[in-house]
């Protein structure tokens, strides 16, 4: 059965529906980097990518490693594996609905066929 | 459950895609998936569940409720509003379950369309994270690009 969508859900698409956030995930999808890389293809200054990856962080898609003053980020895939088990849950409440209502949908056309034969 | 004519599409951004052709013109489609009474006669969506109530007050801004029960007693509600209305061809709601008389989690949105297709019906069900049509849209341009790699990442992970 369909499961109730978790707050961490939410805040995960949330932290998602931001062009910046997406391609800072985009970076690290191809692996870890420090903040400092991250920052230069924005054109933005570390403060502002900081405030996006504080986003990122706290949706659990990005986690901090402390290195001394280096903090390097990875990607964390848990979030969107719950995206992922949100759609599939769903495909299989939709795919038993739509089979019921294509087999009743026959039926009524039978039904209906009947009646006109009938009159 | 999959049927041959069944095509199941999941694109990037969190919605899900369902078409089928159904063998019915859209009047009876729409009616059908829109009506109580004939709502409790298909919804099961797994074998033995029942829908012991639904009401739907198919309007703009109307409400319905359908009540499902699994053989071991165990209720769902799902609840949501008409968001547009257009017999036969288009339906445009909100989605959410009911735990105890009150809403858990986000609402979500659902788009149905009963295209005419010579004596039958092509049928597309669009089920969505955001509860708005604009969220789901902004959501999903630019999402796409950073799939493939993130994809790659998952399954490596």
């Amino acid at each position: 059965m369909v499961e109730y969508s978790s707050k961490l859900l939410d805040r995960t698409f949330g932290a998602l529906a931001n062009p910046t956030r997406r391609r800072i995930l985009a970076q690290l999808a191809q692996g870890d980097e420090c903040v400092t890389d991250l920052a230069q293809p924005h054109a933005m200054s570390l403060a502002a990518v900081s405030k996006h990856l504080i986003v990122l962080e706290r949706a659990g898609l990005v986690k901090r490693r402390r290195k001394g003053r280096v903090h390097s980020l990875a990607l964390e895939p848990k979030p969107m594996r719950e995206a992922q088990a949100w759609l599939d849950r769903y495909r299989q409440f939709w795919e038993g609905n739509l089979d019921q209502f294509e087999n009743y949908l026959d039926k009524l056309q039978t039904k209906e066929t009947k009646h006109d034969n009938d009159k | 459950m999959t049927t041959i004519n069944n095509e199941v599409q999941k694109p990037d951004d969190a919605t899900l895609i369902l078409r089928r052709m159904l063998n019915a013109p859209p009047e009876l489609a729409f009616k059908a998936w829109t009506t109580a009474e004939h709502i409790q006669q298909w919804m099961r969506p797994e074998p033995g569940m029942v829908v012991p109530r639904a009401s739907m007050d198919l309007r703009v801004g109307g409400k319905f409720r359908i009540q499902m029960k699994k053989p071991d007693g165990e209720f769902f509600t799902a609840a949501g509003e008409f968001r547009e209305v257009k017999a036969p061809e288009r339906l445009v709601y909100t989605w959410a379950w009911e735990k105890d008389g009150s809403v858990e989690g986000m609402p979500t949105l659902i788009t149905v369309e009963f295209l005419k297709r010579g004596g039958q019906t092509e049928f597309v069900l669009t089920h969505s994270r955001f509860a708005t049509v604009e969220s789901r849209d902004n959501h999903a341009r630019g999402w796409g690009k950073i799939a493939e790699s993130f994809a790659d990442f998952v399954e490596k992970a």
